[in-house]
């Protein structure tokens, strides 16, 4: 016969992933997705279309948030470094780096990973 | 600017982008983050609704929302993975507690 051992575990996931959404908090409200969900024409009474949404827009968004993560580190690693290292009193160097998002690393990132060509509005800065 | 419903958004990207590691963001990638959740959140919705439409329904069942995601791209997989992660953020004092009906 026919072997498909893949599908089956997907069908498995999704079928018991289901049930747990109904008692799930999404960071995006149910009523702020509902409301874009209606803009678009789609009026649905049950939760979990709402909230399959918006997780999967959220996981989206955290996608994207980790590949510029990379690029930032990645650039950070790479430039000379500006501000001397830090030491403490064992003479490690400490490393707390603070990563900041800005259009330069998001822009890679999604350009490379999604093909979204982001321009940035150097008049704005 | 003044829509209640876009800050929300903003601030569940400031809560995702501070997950992901980020100590601060500039209002510029926050807004472009912003409004591409919201273009995705639309996008989802209308493929959804497509997809009902081609099967001759009115009321969009799960598997629409499924085939709208795979349509654009997107990986349901590890959703779950996802949904039910460790130290996920929830936006204080939004959230209600009643199930939609």
């Amino acid at each position: 016969g026919i072997h498909r051992p893949k599908e089956t575990l997907q069908k498995n996931t999704l079928s018991e992933f289901l049930p747990q959404l109904e008692n799930y908090q999404p960071t995006i409200p149910d009523a702020v997705t509902c409301y874009y969900m209606n803009g678009s024409g789609l009026n649905s009474s049950d939760p979990r279309i709402v909230r399959l949404i918006s997780i999967a827009a959220q996981k989206f968004i955290s996608d994207v948030a980790n590949d510029a993560l990379q690029y930032c580190k990645t650039k950070s690693s790479a430039a000379p470094v500006a501000n001397k290292n830090q030491k403490d009193k064992d003479g490690k160097v400490i490393k707390d780096k603070k990563y900041v998002l800005t259009v330069d690393d998001l822009a890679p990132a999604l350009n490379e990973n999604y093909g979204i060509k982001v321009t940035q509005m150097k008049y704005l800065t | 600017m003044s829509d209640p419903r876009r800050k929300v958004m903003k601030e569940a990207v400031c809560l995702l982008v501070a997950e992901a590691g980020f100590s601060s963001a500039t209002d510029e990638s926050l807004e472009t983050l912003t409004e591409m959740l919201i273009g995705l959140m639309t996008e989802m919705a209308t493929q959804t609704r497509n997809y009902a439409e081609l099967a001759g329904r009115t009321q969009s069942v799960v598997g629409d929302v499924v085939m709208g995601l795979i349509s654009m791209g997107l990986s349901y997989k590890d959703l779950d993975k996802y949904a039910f992660r460790e130290n996920r953020p929830t936006a204080r004092g939004l959230n209600t507690n009643q199930p939609q009906k």
